[in-house]
């Protein structure tokens, strides 16, 4: 009895193994797809901003096509259009400002031409940033970086909070100090310099000190002895 | 990239990088003033050699700002936030080569924000007349760009002895560090 009891409940383990096995390798699977999407993601953002460099005059139209399906793209996934048209309109006012300050309303038209084309350069960019998650751009560089540079961005992105942590702490306890850096006295540039040298320049000392820690709790697993390091959680 | 660097230095610039990318998306927000982001680069990138006293320290400061920037998705360049992140850094790490050991630190920290502050307005230059834009407008932008970058770079410049003075006074830097310079 007690031995029939023992082998259902072994198969019973077996199945629920087998199934985890299973959704982990659809994972795998999916991750593998998203990596490949993302490279190649990052490979026609660079190649569109390059080509609005180089795309002679009568084909900017289809660039600008292209162009125009990709900002639809960002806009379907609820991307934020600010950044874009805030860069649109102060780009177009210098650009064109200055062609009207030179040449009069003659060359206007060429004006035009020269902020579509930096607009070009600027969208696929932005759209990559908008499309694809920072998690995925990651591994993808992290495909292409050493082991240890790709531990520093990492550990660079992981420590952010850390750092506004930090900063928002420094920032208290020196306004309680009586130090001018409340926003109302950092209208005044003189106070600047304070703000550098209250919260900037502890904040400095604070990460030499950290990048020191880390470092060393680092080495003491080994971290430079092996060459083949291991990544959680697929591996 | 360097294995020059132990891993302490490293993660060091690569904190560097972070605050840079930070503070600049930061003050993006706030500031539409041209040149601004020159101060930061200089400052940080400075401090990154003050702190290894190595050659190549910048450009690997801006080669990760670049990443970090791309990866965080900050900024509007996208793959040209590289270039324009890289450019100045590697420009101040060729004038270090010749420069390395002539002046005092401040005179020599004071050229390398000078020569940064080029680099970057040769870059936005370039950038303008290969879209195709008139090349006395080229000519115009350059110049107040690289007069307003050159301001603020140098400001930044003059900030990074009295930080290598404090990371000293806490013991953080080690002997190949600014100590004693």
């Amino acid at each position: 009895m007690i031995s029939l009891k023992s082998t259902k409940h072994k198969k019973c383990r077996l199945t629920v193994i087998a199934s985890s096995v299973g959704e982990i390798n659809c994972d795998v699977f999916h991750s593998k797809i998203k990596l490949i999407i993302c490279s190649a993601a990052i490979i026609f953002s660079i190649v569109l901003s390059m080509s609005a460099f180089l795309v002679q005059q009568e084909n900017l139209a289809y660039l600008l096509l292209v162009n125009v399906f990709l900002l639809f793209h960002a806009w379907c996934r609820q991307a934020n259009l600010a950044p874009l048209i805030k860069l649109f309109f102060i780009q177009s006012l210098v650009t064109v400002g200055l062609y009207a300050l030179l040449y009069g309303g003659e060359r206007l038209f060429e004006a035009i031409i020269v902020v579509t084309r930096i607009i070009l350069v600027m969208l696929p960019s932005w759209w990559l940033a908008c499309t694809q998650s920072s998690h995925q751009i990651s591994q993808v560089l992290g495909l292409l970086l050493p082991t240890k540079w790709a531990f520093v961005v990492t550990t660079s992105i992981k420590v952010l909070p850390f750092i506004g942590q930090e900063v928002r702490d420094i920032y208290h306890i020196q306004c309680l100090r009586g130090a001018r850096i409340t926003p109302k006295e950092l209208i005044n540039p003189i106070n600047w310099y304070e703000l550098v040298q209250c919260v900037l320049f502890p904040l400095l000392i604070q990460l030499l000190s950290l990048s020191k820690h880390i470092a060393h709790s680092a080495n003491q697993r080994h971290f430079d002895k092996s060459s083949k390091h291991t990544h959680w959680p697929f591996n | 990239m360097n294995s020059r660097f132990n891993l302490h230095h490293s993660l060091f610039i690569g904190f560097c990088a972070t605050l840079l990318v930070v503070i600049k998306s930061m003050l993006r927000m706030k500031l539409g003033l041209s040149g601004h982001s020159m101060f930061l680069m200089s400052l940080f990138y400075l401090v990154c050699y003050g702190a290894t006293n190595k050659v190549g320290s910048m450009t690997l400061c801006g080669l990760l700002a670049g990443l970090l920037a791309m990866i965080l998705g900050i900024g509007k360049g996208g793959f040209l936030i590289l270039l324009k992140f890289t450019l100045p850094a590697i420009a101040m790490d060729i004038g270090l080569l010749f420069i390395a050991n002539l002046f005092s630190l401040k005179l020599r920290l004071i050229l390398l924000a000078l020569i940064g502050s080029i680099a970057w307005a040769v870059k936005s230059g370039l950038q303008d007349f290969l879209v195709g834009m008139d090349i006395k407008i080229v000519l115009i932008q350059f110049g107040v760009n690289s007069l307003s970058g050159s301001v603020f770079a140098v400001l930044g410049a003059l900030l990074v002895p009295l930080i290598l003075k404090r990371l000293d006074a806490h013991d953080l830097l080690t002997k190949n560090g600014m100590r004693n310079k």
